[in-house]
């Protein structure tokens, strides 16, 4: 299975750039990352190959009526439906 | 958790930019728009899913970021929430819940559980004690921990107990 993270010097490496550089990136929000420790952080493999694709375009937001009531714990042990009809009184 | 009407629709759309920026591939075409559904009783829902690159062709991986909120006043409240990740490729499945609050309250003294499996439907605890998720930001960020996890946790989880 090839390796899902990248660390900061390799980032630094693939951009040839500082890792002090890379660590602005992260704490300026441009290059999503995972904080390890105080200085240590994973960047996902997919959102530095994201990152190198340029900005990500915000998306439109629609509003839609629907006539059911999602459940989330279909599947789980949640008390069956004489709990789920507590929880919705 | 609470945000107006406006502020929901941004927190969806923000949800969703930072999805794409961690590589999430949405099950969305480039131009499509996001959704946000009004339920009987004027609760909201969204449900956003995507895929991770695995290796394979098309990716197994995915992702959901699923939440509920209830119409409190001329606002709504974060209510329940699914955040979960299914890694065919490590037969893992990590998800962190909120449903169901008075059961759970009631059976465990909690309002939030975890589930982890590896191999996926295989599990010891059929409900793990969980870390509140304040937001989906940081949903995502716990799904995407897990993603680059050096191996499944499962064993590390505390099981919940009933009191």
């Amino acid at each position: 299975m090839e390796k899902r993270y990248l660390t900061t010097a390799e980032v630094a490496a693939q951009l040839r750039v500082s890792t002090d550089t890379v660590l602005r990136l992260i704490e300026r929000g441009e290059l999503p990352a995972l904080r390890i420790s105080d200085r240590l952080f994973r960047i996902p493999a997919s959102a530095f190959a994201r990152f190198e694709q340029g900005p990500v375009a915000r998306r439109r937001v629609v509003h839609r009526e629907v006539g059911d009531i999602q459940e989330y714990g279909s599947g789980e042990d949640v008390g069956g439906e004489a709990a789920r009809s507590l929880e919705r009184v | 958790m609470r945000l107006a009407p406006a502020e929901l629709d941004a927190y969806v759309a923000d949800l969703a930019e930072l999805a794409e920026r961690y590589g999430i591939t949405l099950t969305l075409s480039d131009d499509e728009s996001l959704s946000i559904e009004t339920e009987p009783g004027g609760g909201r829902r969204f449900n956003i899913v995507g895929s991770l690159p695995d290796g394979r062709r098309p990716p197994q991986a995915t992702v959901q970021i699923a939440e509920k909120w209830q119409a409190v006043d001329d606002a709504y409240e974060r209510s329940a929430y699914r955040y979960e990740l299914i890694d065919h490729q490590r037969g893992y499945r990590r998800a962190f819940h909120r449903h169901d609050d008075q059961w759970f309250v009631s059976r465990f003294g909690v309002v939030v559980h975890e589930h982890c499996e590896s191999p996926i439907g295989e599990t010891r605890c059929p409900h793990h004690f969980g870390t509140p998720i304040a937001d989906g930001f940081k949903g995502i960020e716990a799904l995407m921990s897990a993603w680059v996890a050096d191996s499944p946790d499962c064993e590390d989880l505390p099981c919940l107990e009933p009191i």
